[in-house]
């Protein structure tokens, strides 16, 4: 550990100060070792939401785009143009922001979602087409959850690697380093004072030996 | 244009992803990283909240993915490639609890 003492005035206004300093680190130490604990605490509830809802996605997903490419061999390009021009959805999305601890994450849901067109299995589609696009309907909301909460989850990590550098940066650098300056400068004082204090005995002791 | 208030959009090869445009998704054929780049930069400008992305194409732009992390909205999020499976969406939440925890927690969460 390195402590600049070299420009430190020795005095007891400066060590007043120091004191401060370190009261304010310890409390800043305290409030963020909460705010971390808190917010690994919604970090873990939410990444285990943000499993579940990838897995479920992956699996569905992959479902529905392999239907999708089993009914695009049974059907020409423009074909499979024609049938999803076909399909007029309109999907309107409320997003706003929230707040978790500070931090502004993105808050997402389903505002209004209408289909002009109602899918059912038509003479020129095939079975898959429109059971692909049944499940990525059904998908709709799960998928819009993850990435709501997959966004959160990442700045959420984010933040609390901040945190935790601020808290290491406090632990281990400034509130050691404030010690040492008041250290350094009781040391100081008290040996002024000895040396106060000597002078004072030898100079009376001179006195005395003079008459 | 399906999705008149410019919600969601999604990036990849055009024989996977034009199916999304039947449930009213913005989609766009690219699959160059600098051609996916500048599409999320312009989709960004257009106001889009989500973007997804093919994870193989996703996986090619992760720096581009880890600049965007700090801002709540686009929302970039890859989703999986049918044609070659990679599971980076999954790479990605281990990533970010590895960052929240500071140590590699394993399989399980």
């Amino acid at each position: 550990m390195t402590t600049t003492t070299t420009n430190l005035n020795a005095t007891r206004m400066e060590r007043l100060r120091q004191n401060d300093r370190l009261k304010t680190a310890r409390r800043a130490h305290k409030l963020l070792e909460d705010k971390y604990d808190e917010m690994v605490h919604q970090f873990t509830i939410l990444i285990k939401r943000n499993r579940n809802l990838r897995e479920l996605v992956e699996k569905q997903l992959n479902q529905a785009l392999q239907l999708f490419i089993a009914a695009n061999t049974h059907m020409s390009t423009a074909a499979v143009d024609d049938a999803i021009a076909n399909c007029h959805t309109t999907l309107t999305l409320n997003c706003t922001t929230q707040n978790i601890m500070g931090l502004t994450v993105p808050h997402i849901n389903i505002a209004d979602e209408t289909t002009d067109h109602q899918i059912t299995p038509l003479l020129t589609t095939p079975v898959n087409f429109d059971d692909s696009i049944r499940m990525l309907r059904q998908l709709t909301i799960t998928l819009i959850e993850l990435a709501n909460i997959e966004k959160t989850c990442s700045m959420l990590a984010d933040e609390i690697q901040k945190v935790r550098r601020r808290i290491n940066s406090l632990e281990y650098n400034m509130i050691p380093d404030i010690q040492a300056k008041i250290k350094f400068i009781t040391m100081k004082l008290d040996e002024n004072q000895r040396e106060t204090q000597i002078r004072v005995m030898k100079i009376k002791d001179m006195q005395n030996r003079t008459e | 244009m399906n999705n008149s208030n410019k919600t969601i959009a999604v990036i990849g090869k055009a024989a996977l992803v034009k199916v999304f445009r039947a449930i009213g998704y913005d989609c766009f054929y690219d699959t160059a990283p600098d051609a996916v780049i500048a599409r999320c930069q312009a989709l960004d400008t257009a106001g889009y909240k989500i973007i997804l992305i093919l994870e193989k194409t996703a996986a090619q732009i992760g720096k581009y993915l880890d600049s965007r992390a700090g801002k709540p909205y686009p929302i970039i999020m890859p989703i999986p490639d049918t044609m070659t499976p990679r599971h980076y969406g999954m790479e990605r939440l281990k990533a970010n609890m590895e960052k929240a925890m500071g140590i590699k927690v394993g399989g399980n969460v």
